[in-house]
């Protein structure tokens, strides 16, 4: 071994030589300098409205945009699918549409895509800076992002402690050690929604323009949640007095649109009527919603009419209001003509004949593509999350509660747009004004998100007494139009059992990897 | 010494009777003097000499001694000579072959086999197994022992799988470190980054493209910790080293190698799918059961046809039966076809004492089974050493790949219509005569047939690399000493782009779609060595290596989709017809560089005692800078037992040697930038109040700043034996090794706002034995034949996984179940849609990697049985039978257990080679034992799809149908949903073992006459894949779903059929 060292190290400039390697290589810069932003993206106010716009986008990916629509719907009890073929047994309408969703995928990705909307939310909320009074333009940008955090925070969590109960309350991002949050009671969620929606009141501001939601978005999610509360004291103290206050602020703030239909196209978007509004595009990519809910053959590209409108509700809205309801064309088609060929194809009620499930039922035609000519899989319309004509209704419901008098001020607008005079519920007392607004809210606001929360709001037994007993009991008699009956074979029977039809369960995924949550 | 040579010269006549002295010479086989050569007395330990400079040597020996004198030197053969009738005598000692030249490569040096003191084992390739193969992992299959590989060998551009000594890690990425002529190759499993839109699901391809197995000359597996540790945080998964050809310094003569062949492959089997008249029964009674009238007429007048009911254009049928009988296909015949594919290549080499080359050039044409599906390849490659002077010597390689390939054949992977392999399986064997009217029957899916993929798909990649490497040695005047500079890279283009047409599911969603995508991957490393490589005397040998690498890693790849083309004429050769900008261009870059010093220090005392000690200090960027930097030693010993004179006594061994060794490796498998927050520009963008577009900015990522290395100890223990002079000969190794800290992309509640997240948590081990046998049977002039085997067994175990325990239902092993309490997690699922909703691999402490978790089942429910509910909904006969497992009258999650297990016991191969005159025949086999394959397509086809119900399924679910007349207990009935079943059962695992003839080769060396230009030629035929032995009923047992995802385990999930190929070959040397 000797010999080794004294051979190696008599050469001297062998030991300058690894000198030389050590000290080259010591200066090895070992820092990764990636292509992306850091956390102050929120502090700057040009790249904070870039993380805006990052929080609305996460409402617009498919899990939270088609999916929400096609699962509220689904769990409404108002609607049937021709998703995975026209059959009353298909996978969808044997699980999620027939009010027994179990594990289903659209439902866990929904959940999905709601907390990823939320993380974002917890992510602009820890990292904006915002003022007391902002004066600066930067300062009113930088508020007004931050305001947009807690809207769409607390909407996203009205939403999923509407559908699954109690639920984790994320309000910071995820960590190593920090991944699992166990489940929060429904009034625990309910104070921190009240609580967003309250300091995005404050801090929207307008600055970010048209197509943006503003304050008053935020004072509309608090009525709604003070409504939820006030038939419901599990939840925490919200009175009908606290939903009416947070309405006024409202009212007055926008107007209704003359024509009902001109709220379902692309060309007529971000209208007077539009409280909160999400912003689709086409060259943005971002909706598939024309694709998945265009009827068949409706227009010239690829598309699956997956939204129809089962038989029984479309009757009722028929029979309680006519077809002249000017929301009744705007709601339903049955009968038109193909994109392809120019030929007639006719369903329920347009063909009366019901000879097979497919033709048993009308299409949803709000988020169809108006454009028959379309052939792209995206489109432009937009998605209204809330409208004025639903807060006219809700204070019209709200002044019933109260007692107050006020509630055909507020319903009247709304039926006169429809056309239609007023029910004779609505002067027949309290009970009969409340069961008649809450069939109005689905007759006017049918498909788009809030069937599913409205019919579900005073509980169990009223969703089961309004919506889904009348029509199971319906299987055998007479339709509307023609001479079949409602079948077993082409009307599906909802499920009845509370467990199962109140709440979705919690996602298999979300299961299988939180520890906290059994 | 001389002197008393002189001595000896001058008084001769000193030397009486009694003493006699012996002079001579010992040379090389050259002729070259040997200096230090021994000179012993046989029998005597105190009477010997050993040569001087010149090879000369003196001897006195006693009288009435033996006339026997040993002459030895390190490295050569002894021998025996016989002084009783000379004084004097000159030899040339020849060098043994056998042990002592062969060199085995290691990490970053070569050392002599007989030095060895790790576990590795070597390739050495013969001409036509490199020519009739297209990739390097084919040549490892069942050569190797430790090493399971799993690959499609249908598909030439398919992604593989490369495990030694088991699943190191719960990462999907557990692919060894591939280094070719000192270049590092990390690209194994890297591929471009699917785009993501469009609701496709893109296959992987192999990342190994371009490293032409024709060039290669051996390959050396190392496998234990003290042969990869100098790999440091490289080396975890095991180092596959390359070595490339090079032209003999021997001939002046160049030599030419060419060859060409040629193959025809097609599949080895196919599913049992109903036929067009069982379809249509089956299809007619689920209408009926629906509600809806029939849609064909069944064998109506005795035709043996099926006729189709016509519809009116809104879609009812009108109860008019077609005038032409419908079309009735067997997809499977109808796409599956033979592919035709060549191969050819030419090589030239030489050298001279100077230097030597190696030139060679190739090109592949190869189709797959179904039309459209090719890879073509051409290759160059230049390998040149050149002794500048006496101290200075040149290395220089160089080698290019092309490669084109279209439609890699698994299509997408994704299920349903989107994935051509399933929609192969299921799709609708009747073609109605009025082809658009039976289109409209599928309504809104609006399903496009299997032809589509053909005519209408395209997936095209274009694959540019090259490899290179320059090295420069000096030899120091120090003997023994020298100093490598070396620089390698490797640059990698890829450009991937594929294209859905207006007939594909995709494309017809889309209005055309195109998805472009690229990879731009340069890696490098400098190095600079020390080496220090002598025998001090004939008691010492020192091979040692210092070293310093710099090894660099630029990636980026970059992701663009297209669609709602203005036409689809051009196909994907015109991204500028989409007018929807689906996914605008995202260049997502992903560097890393390594710092590291090296050492390796290789001791062997007396040819008999070895020890080896390696370190490496590791630097890697993608560590936050307390945890950057990691040591990874090793120690490893042999003994040469063999040596010995009281084993060689026993006239047992012919070799023998014991080996142990330790090791620390680590592992930063992980993509970069993972400490770091990523806030950037999200997929999708976001709109406008006047319909154009925003940019959303978000966060993409959770960054972990507390990573680190796993770190992988492991522990070897071997033996290498030779009997009969070597004609049975082999290996025992044992080894144990734990991984701790495992780096893991972790599953994390979607709560939380993301899916995954890195994390360093859990230890797992894997223990295991390997076994290796080659056996000369025969070996004379005329007839040869040998056989050689291996074998190895490797138990995967989850030590720790850092997590409470939770609840879980097991086996108390007395035929009952108990809930215990143990951590663990599950994976992934493996559909998107609605055939499982949860996943069917769990993560259990104590258990193997990946068990199967689900639901056992008993058959189906019989009329009379005991119903409970299932997954909620009350249980009726005809149903599958989940068993309650806990006792609890109902069968939820809470009933799932260990249903089987995903990793083999043991996997082995063999080979057989015979040789008579001029033919020799050859064959090899590989197989896997032991492991249970999830063949999860059943949920598709394996019973009656009643929600689903233009999918055709297997014969079997149809004809074994359960029906109150035929209480079948095998398949379900027609009023059966297995739709969105939260656990996998237990009735779709199979035995995925299998023993396969994976090639059968016949050779024959053509004479020809002496004065003939072409010096040899020979012509081969070779099978490969020609049977297996299985009970696997899916296409392959060979599973290669999944095979990146760590957390999926052995699914077979439209896996591709295998093929069976012929192929014919030609070789000639001039």
């Amino acid at each position: 071994m000797k010999i080794i060292t004294k051979n190696l190290f008599k050469m001297k400039y062998i030991k300058y030589l690894f000198l030389i390697l050590f000290t080259v290589s010591c200066e090895v810069d070992l820092d990764e300098t990636p292509p992306f932003l850091d956390d102050t993206m929120y502090s700057d106010p040009q790249s904070a409205q870039g993380a805006r716009d990052g929080l609305y986008q996460a409402l617009t990916t498919y899990n939270t945009q088609e999916r929400r629509i096609f699962v509220v719907n689904g769990h409404s009890g108002l609607l049937v699918t021709g998703k995975g073929g026209n059959r009353l047994n298909s996978a969808d309408n044997s699980t999620l549409f027939k009010l027994d969703a179990g594990y289903h995928g659209d439902v866990s990705a929904l959940w999905g895509g709601l907390y990823q909307a939320i993380s974002r939310t917890n992510s602009a909320i820890i990292n904006t800076p915002t003022v007391t009074s902002p004066s600066t333009d930067d300062e009113k940008t930088l508020n007004d992002v931050a305001g947009h955090a807690y809207l769409v925070r607390a909407w996203s969590y009205f939403s999923l402690v509407r559908l699954w109960g109690e639920i984790p309350l994320w309000l910071e991002l995820p960590s190593s050690g920090n991944t699992s949050k166990a489940l929060s009671t429904q009034a625990e969620v309910y104070t921190q929604i009240v609580s967003d929606a309250k300091r995005a009141s404050e801090l929207l501001n307008g600055a970010a323009g048209t197509g943006y939601p503003r304050q008053y978005a935020a004072n509309m999610l608090l009525a709604k949640v003070y409504m939820t509360m006030a038939t419901n004291s599990n939840l925490g103290t919200g009175t009908w007095q606290m939903a009416y206050d947070e309405a006024k602020k409202v009212y007055g703030q926008y107007s209704l649109v003359a024509d009902y239909g001109s709220l379902f196209t692309s060309t007529t978007e971000n209208t007077s009527e539009s409280i909160f509004e999400l912003q689709i595009s086409e060259t943005a990519t971002n909706s598939q919603m024309g694709r998945n809910f265009s009827p068949w053959k409706w227009k010239k590209g690829f598309h699956f009419g997956w939204l129809r409108v089962n038989a029984f509700f479309h009757d009722y809205h028929a029979k309680t209001y006519g077809v002249e309801d000017k929301r009744y064309a705007s709601t339903y088609l049955s009968s038109y003509s193909r994109a392809d060929n120019g030929k007639p194809v006719k369903v329920y009620p347009g063909n009366p004949g019901r000879g097979r499930f497919a033709a048993s039922h009308p299409y949803l035609f709000k988020f169809a593509e108006k454009n028959t000519s379309h052939a792209a899989q995206f489109n432009s319309q937009n998605i209204i999350i809330y409208r004025y004509a639903d807060l006219l209704l809700m204070l019209a419901e709200i002044s019933n509660e109260l007692g107050n008098g006020e509630a055909m001020t507020y319903l009247q607008p709304v039926l006169d747009r429809a056309g239609v005079t007023a029910r004779p519920e609505y002067s027949e007392g309290q009970a009969a004004f409340r069961n008649a607004i809450m069939d109005e809210y689905k007759f006017e606001l049918l498909g788009e998100g809030e069937d599913a929360h409205n019919n579900r709001r005073r509980g169990y037994q009223y969703f089961l007494d309004h919506t889904i007993t009348p029509h199971n009991s319906s299987i055998g008699t007479k339709v509307w139009k023609g001479n079949k009956k409602y079948a077993a074979d082409r009307d599906m029977i909802y499920e009845t059992d509370e467990t199962k039809i109140m709440k979705l369960k919690i996602p298999i995924s979300e299961l299988n990897t939180n520890d906290l949550i059994d | 010494m001389k002197k008393i040579i002189l001595l000896f010269l001058i008084f001769p006549f000193l030397n009486f009777a009694q003493s006699k002295t012996i002079t001579g010479t010992v040379n090389d086989e050259n002729s070259m003097p040997l200096p230090g050569a021994t000179i012993q007395l046989d029998g005597s330990t105190t009477i010997g000499a050993i040569t001087d400079f010149d090879g000369n040597f003196s001897i006195t020996i006693p009288p009435d001694s033996s006339q026997i004198l040993i002459i030895s030197y390190i490295g050569y053969i002894n021998e025996k000579v016989d002084i009783s009738n000379q004084t004097t005598f000159e030899i040339n000692l020849s060098p043994d072959n056998e042990a002592l030249d062969e060199v085995i490569v290691v990490g970053y040096g070569t050392v002599l086999k007989r030095d060895l003191t790790g576990s590795v084992a070597s390739i050495k390739l013969e001409g036509e197994v490199t020519q009739t193969s297209t990739s390097v992992d084919q040549l490892m299959q069942g050569r190797a022992s430790g090493v399971q590989v799993t690959q499609n060998s249908s598909n030439p551009n398919s992604g593989i799988s490369v495990r030694i000594r088991g699943t190191n890690s719960l990462r999907g990425n557990n692919e060894p470190l591939y280094v070719i002529d000192g270049v590092i190759i990390a690209s194994a499993g890297e591929d471009v980054i699917p785009t993501g839109t469009g609701n496709t699901g893109q296959e992987a391809q192999s990342g190994l493209n371009g490293i032409n197995p024709r060039d290669i000359e051996r390959i050396e597996v190392l496998k234990d910790a003290s042969a990869t540790a100098i790999y440091g945080s490289r080396g975890a998964n095991g180092v596959v080293l390359i070595t490339t050809k090079s032209g003999s310094n021997n001939d002046g003569k160049g030599k030419i190698n060419v060859y060409l062949n040629r193959s025809f492959s097609e599949i080895t089997n196919k599913y049992d799918m109903l036929d067009g008249l069982g379809y249509a029964e089956y299809r007619n009674a689920l209408r009926l059961r629906s509600g809806n009238a029939p849609m064909y007429s069944i064998n109506p007048y005795g035709s043996g046809q099926v006729y189709q009911y016509l519809a009116d254009s809104n879609n009812d049928l009108t109860g008019v039966l077609d005038d032409t009988p419908s079309l009735i296909l067997d997809w499977q015949d109808e796409m599956y076809n033979i592919g035709v594919s060549s191969n050819l290549g030419a090589s030239f080499s030489g050298g001279d004492e100077k230097g030597n080359y190696y030139v060679s050039a190739g090109f592949n044409d190869i189709n797959g089974v179904i039309s459209g599906s090719n890879f073509k390849s051409t290759d160059l490659r230049i390998n040149l050493n050149y002794q500048l002077n006496d101290k200075l010597k040149i290395e220089g390689r160089i080698s290019t790949f092309f490669s084109t390939s279209d439609f890699a054949e698994g299509g997408d992977l994704i299920g349903g219509d989107q994935s051509f392999v399933q929609q192969v399986m299921n799709y609708n064997p009747i073609i109605g005569s009025n082809a658009s009217n039976a289109e409209e029957f599928y309504e809104d899916q609006a399903v496009s047939n299997p032809y589509s993929w053909i005519d209408d798909y395209s997936d095209d990649s274009k694959e540019n690399r090259i490899i290179a490497s320059l090295a420069l040695k000096y030899d120091f005047n120090v003997p023994g000493l020298q100093y490598e500079f070396k620089v390698g890279g490797n640059l990698r283009d890829k450009d991937r782009s594929r294209f859905f047409g207006l007939t594909t599911w995709q494309g017809k969603g889309a209005n055309g779609l195109l998805q472009k995508m690229q990879l731009n991957a340069l890696t490098y490393q400098v190095n600079n060595f020390l080496r220090y490589n002598r025998n001090i005397n004939r008691n010492h040998r020192v091979n040692a290596t210092l070293g310093v690498t710099y090894d660099v890693r630029d990636v980026e790849s970059n992701v663009y989709a297209v669609e709602d083309f203005i036409t689809a004429q051009l196909g994907n050769a015109q991204p500028f017809l989409g007018q929807t900008i689906s996914r605008p261009l995202l260049l997502r870059a992903s560097d890393q560089q390594l710092f590291s010093v090296l050492g390796r220090f290789n001791y062997t005392f007396k040819n008999k005692y070895v020890l080896t000690a390696s370190f490496r200090r590791d630097g890697v960027s993608k560590f936050s800078e307390d945890n950057r930097y990691g040591f990874f030693p090793s120690f490893a010993l042999a003994w040469r037992a063999g040596s010995e004179d009281f084993i060689q006594n026993l006239d047992l061994f012919s070799s023998l040697k014991i080996r142990a060794g330790w090791g620390q490796i680590g592992n930063h498998g992980i993509g970069p930038y993972g400490t770091l927050s990523n806030y950037g520009a999200s997929s999708s963008l976001y709109g406008d109040a006047a319909n154009g577009t925003t940019v959303p900015l978000v966060l993409n990522n959770i960054a972990n700043p507390n990573l680190t290395w796993e770190t992988t100890e492991q522990y070897n223990f071997g033996i290498d034996y030779g009997f009969k002079n070597g004609k049975i000969s082999g290996n025992i190794d044992v080894y144990d090794k734990t991984t701790k800290d495992l780096l893991q992309q972790s599953p994390i509640p979607t709560s939380s706002g993301f899916s995954t997240m890195l994390i360093n948590r859990g230890n797992m081990s894997n223990k295991g034995v390997e076994l290796g046998l080659d056996v000369i049977a025969v070996e004379t002039e005329d007839f040869n034949f040998s056989m050689g085997g291996n074998i190895s067994f490797n138990k995967t175990k989850i030590e720790n996984l850092g997590l409470t325990p939770g609840d879980v239902l097991l086996s108390d092993g007395k035929g009952g179940y108990e809930t215990v309490q143990r951590p663990s997690y599950l994976g992934n699922t493996f559909s998107r849609g609605n055939s499982v909703k949860g996943a069917a691999n769990i993560f259990m402490e104590g258990e193997e990697v990946g068990m199967f978790y689900g639901w056992k089942t008993d058959g189906i429910f019989q009329t009379g049985d005991q119903m409970y509910t299932i997954n909620g909904a009350m249980s009726k006969p005809g149903d599958i039978k989940v068993l309650d497992l806990n006792g609890d009258g109902k069968v939820d999650l809470d009933d799932q257990t260990i249903i089987g297990n995903p990793n083999p016991d043991f996997v082995y191969g063999f080979n057989l080679n015979m040789n008579y005159k001029k033919f020799t025949l050859k064959a090899l086999f590989n197989g896997v034992s032991g492991n249970d394959i999830a063949n999860v397509n059943m949920y598709r086809v394996g019973w009656i799809q009643n929600n689903s119900e233009y999918r055709n399924i297997m014969s079997d679910a149809w004809d074994n149908r359960w029906t109150t007349s035929n209480p079948s207990n095998t398949h379900p009935s027609i009023e059966y949903s297995s739709l969105n079943l939260p656990s996998l059962m237990d009735r779709v695992l199979e035995d995925g073992s299998y023993l396969r003839l994976n090639s059968l080769t016949l050779n024959y060396d053509i004479d020809l006459k002496s004065n003939n230009f072409i010096e040899s030629c020979n012509i081969y035929l070779q099978g490969r894949n020609l049977y297996t032995w299985t009970n696997y009923s899916g296409y392959d047992p060979e599973v290669t779903s999944f095979l990146y995802d760590g957390l999926i385990l052995g699914h077979d999930w439209n896996n591709k059929p295998n093929s069976r190929t012929f192929l014919v070959g030609l070789n000639f040397n001039f």
